[in-house]
């Protein structure tokens, strides 16, 4: 029977659970303890339209730092699909950006996998911590790169670490940062606390970075909700703005 | 207009069961079937009536007059990667010399990694040389016959070959025997 | 779920059965046998039959006339629907709990031309009317706008018909289903009270469920635009309503499912209720999703934004 919880178990339980089992203390598998428990309602603690390195700037190679110009160059001129067609076409973000989204997300951990569910647009990331081979794939879909990407995780103790491959070269990073096919994410999820979910985010993607660089992103817990139908296209048609003001 | 990520067409997708029988040996047990669906990957493609249409398609290729191939130079706004059907919007000057886009529909990635071509190959502003089957509404766009990329690698979609075969304008190719 | 067909038993069935209806048949000895000589007393409840056989089914109605005219629906193919492996996870035990992931597993009906009886579909002329407008629009060559073909939520029927997996997820004030087509999301309210009707009406309409018994029944209404009920647009009217009858089924062979009755209430299209019943496959396997973004294209500017089609003319 599957529950929803409104307080997560501590990581700590697991740890403990762990040793004792090492010391031969617990006798059985089943005594351990479901992995962390990300479920629940989740909002950015602090809004934001950029994706910050945790210290310095963004270590853009030449080539980063010419397409990362070109697309401020054209936000001014509001050629705004030539660049980030999330604003222009209500485009999934994708991911990072997603995870800076300033409205709600829930997220939901079933059969070993993680989905993101988000109130703006409806729009759904998953990271795929279940270690199940992918499902058979008739079309070349997998070969397929998209705006979320491919996301794969395992459970290091408390923390989730996630690493994201596959990327559509049509999404931003943020409202600015550029990024190639070959853009490498790796998420650190773990809850700091109860109502505290962290995400440490690493960008490598080495025709733009001179290095892999981290950010990082606190959310914290909300009540339990049910989310309104948003339709980014309709809001998109009435020329109201993509990403609503809060 | 096919639109990727099977925005429309996956539920056009008909799978063909094959019926594989076993029958049992000893004298007076009932026969019993077992049906084992296989995939062939069929796909029906939606029908457009202009270059930006993605509709539901009661056969192949209709919307497409497969008679006439036209060819047009341009370079590549984009190429959206999709399942079962990708598309490709190019940039072309027109007759009278000003700038249009049209789109053009064509197959899975599985068509285009068997032709060794991946995401990497297409690139925004890519001075490309394409050739395809007019939409029959007669807007701009169709489907995709061939295309020629800077790198000198080419492709050639093998359904709109099929369908379009010698004297087949206009004929669905759905599955034989349905 | 796919079962196996024993053709022969049936065949032997449908023989035997004919055979007894011509032994049976009139004038055959029986308890109410006639005084000898005398012609047989007429029963004014018994069917009169000139010949042997049932009597020719009554003529069409214009309305059956117009919807059996149309041309045909395209077959529609199902998914692969391979067994679960041997150490899947199961359902919950518990009936009122649907989590899980579940997938349509019966071919996709691209016209519900029959509803769960194989009756003929009620329409009155209104709806024949739409539903002809609406094929032949196809068949013409300029298709009619409808929500998947301009990456609009399609409501709840065209959402769970797709072969596409969804996941539910469950409390005890609402259930959220959320589906991969469309990055789609149903949601149920069991308490009212803790979910207020929106704002504005919503494409996926507002539902309402409570539990009777084993079944979980979910009234869907206040849709924001009329619905296609399926790839051929079997209407709804804004204003109709669907009753879904949901309840988990597992007979033992590890091939749990979701059965959903759904029951069409539109005075405006049909001249009664008429319901459909679809099965839901549990698959676990099919809880990553493939990323669906029509937005991409749909949302292009430098394409039009009904995405070519024609709005569907609105009476």
């Amino acid at each position: 029977m599957l529950i929803i919880k409104s307080r997560p178990r501590p990581g700590i339980g697991s740890v403990l659970v762990r040793f004792l089992l090492a010391a031969g203390v617990l006798a059985s598998a089943e005594a351990l303890p479901a992995t962390p428990n990300f479920e629940g309602v989740w909002l950015i603690a602090s809004p934001t339209n950029t994706l910050k390195p945790l210290s310095g700037s963004i270590p853009f190679t030449a080539e980063g730092q010419k397409q990362y110009q070109e697309n401020k160059r054209l936000r001014a001129k509001g050629a705004f699909d030539d660049y980030d067609i999330t604003l222009s076409r209500c485009n999934s973000p994708g991911t990072p950006r997603l995870m800076l989204n300033s409205e709600r997300f829930k997220i939901w951990q079933r059969f070993g996998v993680l989905t993101f569910d988000f109130e703006w647009n409806r729009a759904l990331r998953q990271i795929d911590a279940s270690g199940r081979p992918p499902k058979a794939d008739m079309m070349g879909q997998g070969l397929i790169p998209t705006m979320t990407g491919t996301s794969k995780g395992h459970w290091e103790g408390d923390t989730l670490v996630a690493e994201t491959t596959n990327f559509s070269d049509r999404t931003l990073l943020d409202e600015l940062v550029p990024h190639t096919l070959d853009l490498k994410v790796t998420e650190h999820l773990r809850l700091l606390d109860p109502e505290t979910l962290e995400d440490r985010i690493t960008i490598a993607d080495p025709a733009y970075f001179k290095r892999p660089w981290d950010a990082a992103v606190t959310y914290k817990r909300q009540p339990a909700a049910l989310f309104p139908e948003d339709v980014c296209l309709d809001r998109h048609e009435a020329h109201q703005p993509v990403f609503p003001p809060k | 207009m096919y639109p990727p990520n099977k925005v429309f067409m996956s539920h056009l997708w008909i799978y063909r069961p094959r019926q594989a029988v076993s029958r049992q040996s000893s004298p007076g047990s009932c026969m019993t079937h077992r049906s084992v669906v296989h995939w062939l990957g069929l796909f029906l493609a939606a029908l457009a009536a202009t270059a930006v249409a993605p509709a539901f398609a009661h056969h192949s290729f209709n919307a497409y007059d497969m008679s006439k191939t036209e060819t047009v130079s341009g370079s590549i706004k984009e190429f959206r990667w999709g399942a079962p059907h990708s598309s490709l919007v190019v940039i072309y000057i027109d007759s009278s010399g000003k700038q249009q886009t049209m789109s053009l529909v064509s197959g899975s990635p599985l068509m285009f990694s068997k032709q060794g071509l991946t995401p990497r190959d297409f690139h925004r502003g890519d001075k490309v040389t394409v050739s395809y089957h007019p939409n029959t509404s007669g807007g701009a766009g169709g489907a995709l016959a061939s295309i020629v990329l800077p790198n000198g690698k080419s492709f050639k979609d093998t359904e709109v070959s099929a369908a379009a075969g010698p004297g087949a304008a206009g004929a669905p190719p759905g599955p034989p025997g349905q | 779920m796919r079962t196996e067909f024993r053709w022969r038993p049936a065949l032997k069935g449908l023989v035997l059965a004919c055979a007894a209806v011509l032994a049976i048949g009139p004038g055959s000895a029986g308890a109410q046998a006639p005084p000898a000589g005398a012609p047989p007393a007429p029963d004014a409840k018994a069917p009169v039959y000139s010949q042997s056989g049932p009597p020719p089914p009554p003529p069409l109605s214009p309305v059956e006339k117009l919807v059996t005219a149309l041309p045909p629906p395209q077959p529609g193919g199902g998914p692969p629907m391979l067994p679960l492996a041997a150490d899947a996870p199961m359902p919950s035990a518990d009936p009122h709990d649907l989590q899980g992931t579940w997938i349509h597993n019966q071919p996709l009906q691209f016209r519900m031309q029959r509803d769960m009886y194989g009756v003929l579909v009620p329409y009155n002329m209104e709806g024949a009317k739409v539903l002809a407008r609406r094929v032949n629009s196809l068949k013409n060559g300029a298709p009619f706008i409808n929500a998947s073909a301009i990456c609009r939520p399609p409501g709840p029927q065209w959402q769970r018909d797709l072969n596409f997996p969804f996941q539910i997820f469950q409390s005890k004030d609402w259930i959220e289903f959320v589906f991969e087509e469309y990055h789609g999301r149903w949601q149920l309210i069991l308490d009212p009270a803790k979910a207020p009707r929106p704002a504005q009406k919503n494409y996926m309409g507002y539902s309402v469920a409570h539990w009777d018994g084993g079944t979980l029944v979910v009234e869907s209404s206040e849709f924001k635009q009329p619905l296609w009920l399926d790839v051929d647009g079997t209407p709804l009217s804004a204003n109709g309503k669907i009753v879904q009858r949901i309840r988990k089924v597992d007979n033992g062979e590890r091939a749990p499912f979701l059965e959903i009755v759904s029951t069409f209430i539109d005075p405006t299209y049909y001249t009664r209720p008429w319901s459909v019943v679809r099965t839901y496959g549990w698959n676990p396997d099919l809880t990553v999703f493939t990323e669906y973004n029509c937005e991409e294209q749909i949302g292009d500017p430098s394409v039009r934004a009904d995405a070519g089609l024609v709005p569907e003319p609105q009476d």
